[in-house]
């Protein structure tokens, strides 16, 4: 009998799948990346969340962020970002047992500053968690960003009037009751600029097809 | 080893650079397989000629035995490559809006780009008309916000969805692969030859 050239090209097609089913794929997946790669990563901008961002983020409800706080309880519970979630900075190698936590969502890191922020940021791409991010700047920044804007000087552009105008009108929701009562006269005023519709994070990847 | 872009290996300009090599070269081997006529992808809705599935499947296996050997070898960190958010309603309803027309106008977006680059006219009627979809879809955009997120998994794959390993989930795909193979060809032969 005569093997024709399509049998033998299955044949190691299969084959080839067949290895693959009993081989230890799965466990040589997660790789440590190295420190010093990630030191350099950490460098680039990419890895950073601007506060504005965020906050359109949270407005727009995205279903596919989640911001995990990693500062102490007391910190917590005195103010944290709407919808974020409390996994201390000791607890963060954990995160993936917690119940909280959604692998499928973009993860983002807030602490006071960058700093911790980096090192929990760290610790979780060595445990081959992918979609993380840092919120630049952390909750000092987004405080100052939110309850004090600094009204553009000179000559502005109009996105920088946007800008202010939306810190002005998101600080009321982003910083919670406790810190919006002293200027709930002037935000009631402030009517919230029309959401413009942003994408999830564009992920700078286009989409494949035929 | 992750992919070289992650590995800041090149900066976002040359990956322009890159990505419009790699563009054309698909570009021209869909040309060169016979994807720039749309007769013979039309002729795919009806199992006279499955050049289309045979071709699509093939490089679907390729890049996931090759990917995954790879990634056995320890040759790329499989963690660090991209996955499409997964939006199950949006992408069902998608495909088969996607699947009529290729149906009615006989190209896909890409081979009619390939269509009407090799002076078709249809090719660039069918891109024309993929155009003004487009435009109809930002303007309409409001109402059909709801579909355009609904089902939403997230980065989900096929392994940690049914929680099986991923050398077992290549092997059911091969096998169906396989199935394809043979059934296209049977189909093919069923109803195939050119008619008038």
């Amino acid at each position: 009998m005569q093997i024709s050239l399509k049998t033998i090209g299955f044949s190691i097609l299969l084959l080839l799948g067949l290895i693959l089913a009993f081989s230890p794929l799965d466990t040589v997946r997660k790789e440590q990346i190295p420190t010093k790669t990630l030191l350099e990563e950490l460098q680039k901008e990419s890895v950073y969340v601007q506060a504005d961002e965020l906050a359109q983020w949270i407005i727009d409800k995205d279903p596919g962020i989640q911001i995990a706080d990693i500062r102490s309880e007391k910190d917590f519970s005195n103010y944290h970002i709407p919808e974020s979630i409390h996994i201390p900075f000791g607890q963060i190698e954990n995160i993936e047992k917690s119940d909280l936590f959604d692998e499928t969502k973009m993860l983002i890191l807030a602490s006071n500053g960058n700093t911790r922020a980096g090192q929990a940021w760290i610790l979780l791409k060595q445990l081959g968690i992918k979609d993380v991010y840092i919120l630049a700047g952390g909750l000092n920044h987004w405080v100052q960003n939110f309850s004090n804007p600094e009204h553009p000087k000179g000559a502005y552009t109009d996105d920088e009037l946007f800008t202010y105008q939306f810190r002005k009108a998101a600080g009321t929701v982003m910083l919670g009751q406790t810190l919006s009562v002293a200027q709930d006269n002037k935000a009631t005023d402030a009517k919230p600029k029309p959401i413009r519709r942003k994408r999830k994070k564009a992920k700078k990847k286009v989409d494949e097809g035929c | 080893m992750g992919p070289f872009y992650k590995m800041g290996f090149f900066s976002e300009q040359t990956g322009f650079v890159i990505a419009l090599l790699t563009g054309a070269a698909f570009g021209f081997w869909l040309e060169r397989a016979g994807f720039g006529q749309s007769r013979k992808l039309a002729l795919q809705f009806y199992f006279r000629d499955m050049t289309v599935l045979k071709v699509m499947f093939t490089a679907i296996i390729t890049a996931m035995v090759g990917l995954l050997y790879f990634s056995l070898f320890g040759w790329i960190d499989l963690s660090m490559i991209y996955i499409n958010p997964t939006f199950l309603w949006a992408q069902i309803v998608g495909g088969l809006v996607l699947g009529v027309g290729f149906a009615i106008g006989g190209y896909c977006p890409g081979t009619s780009v390939v269509g009407a680059v090799t002076g078709r006219i249809d090719g660039i009627v069918f891109l024309l008309g993929a155009m003004s979809g487009m435009i109809v879809f930002g303007e309409f955009f409001p109402l059909i916000e709801k579909l355009y997120t609904a089902g939403s998994m997230g980065d989900i794959t096929l392994p940690k969805y049914f929680n099986i390993s991923s050398g077992i989930v290549a092997f059911i795909i091969l096998l169906a692969a396989v199935g394809m193979f043979v059934g296209g060809e049977w189909l093919e032969k069923k109803f195939g030859g050119e008619e008038a």
